[in-house]
């Protein structure tokens, strides 16, 4: 099963989980960080690295954050670049974890495709005439 | 030359550089001045990759900076200085920059340090640089977001 770790600022990342599961039901091999104000990046990136450990069982693990160039991003792009078997997806919605979460059975490229397409997919202009 | 804005970030550009600061100031290039992160392949791509659309970033060594800041190769355009830690604004001073006022933006919390703010913790280099960056008659504030109220630092670590 693919790992995944949310990092994320202030409490996104354990409020998505929580409300992920909420819907999905409780999930393994995922961890949320918070990325708090004051914080080091060089420790937020040894705490993905441990998170990573934590929940990669050899089929690869994906890290999700919330904003493209923030400092979780930056943490997790260096993880990743250092490690192979991690992939990076960045702008982690409800939709996304959604998708993924109960299909992790599969390689991890297609989840990770499969996570994008989700993400993309819930987000909508609403329109009652369509 | 326009420096818009020198900050002190020891993240340099990240969440609030580029949602924040950089929508609020009319900042077109981002001026990354650090001995570390100049060596640093990774990150330097990294702050490369990350900056706002339309704003270009360049990233120095002090001596580099130094000489860059002193001719006029950055003269038609408005810059956001970004360091990491105060001592490299006293060297910049030093070698004859001319600045008013210093943003401290982070400054993280780690072994040596101590808390000023929820954001900003010194260590006792940080502090002396802040001492002769304020004798310079430089102003010192703490100020994380644009729409944060300034917070005099002088009066925070004495």
């Amino acid at each position: 099963m693919v790992g995944v770790v949310i990092v994320a600022h202030g409490s996104f990342a354990s409020a998505l989980l929580t409300t992920a599961e909420q819907i999905a039901g409780k999930q393994e091999q995922v961890v949320s960080l918070d990325f708090t104000m004051g914080e080091n990046t060089a420790d937020l990136q040894l705490r993905i690295r441990e998170a990573v450990r934590g929940v990669d069982t050899g089929q690869g693990t994906i890290i999700f954050v919330d904003l493209l160039g923030g400092s979780p991003y930056q943490a997790a792009a260096i993880v990743a670049m250092q490690q192979p078997g991690i992939e990076m997806v960045s702008g982690v919605n409800v939709p996304m974890l959604l998708e993924i979460l109960p299909a992790r059975n599969d390689k991890l490229m297609n989840v990770t495709s499969a996570a994008l397409n989700g993400g993309h997919d819930g987000i909508r202009n609403f329109d009652i005439m369509k | 030359m326009g420096i818009e804005l020198v900050r002190i970030d020891d993240r340099l550009i990240h969440g609030q550089i580029v949602m924040a600061w950089c929508k609020t100031m009319p900042i077109e290039r981002i001026v990354v001045i650090d001995d570390e992160v100049a060596l640093d392949f990774i990150r330097k791509m990294l702050l490369e990759t990350v900056a706002p659309p339309g704003i270009n970033v360049t990233i120095l060594n002090v001596t580099q900076g130094v000489e860059s800041l002193k001719t006029d190769i950055f003269a038609e355009e408005k810059l956001l200085l970004l360091v990491t830690n105060p001592t490299t604004i006293l060297k910049l001073v030093e070698n004859g920059l001319e600045i008013s006022k210093v943003n401290i933006g982070g400054m993280s919390f780690g072994q040596g340090k101590t808390p000023v703010t929820k954001a900003v913790s010194i260590s006792d280099t940080d502090k002396r640089a802040f001492k002769e960056l304020h004798e310079h008659g430089i102003d010192l504030q703490i100020q994380i977001l644009p729409h944060d109220t300034p917070l005099d630092l002088m009066l925070e670590i004495n």
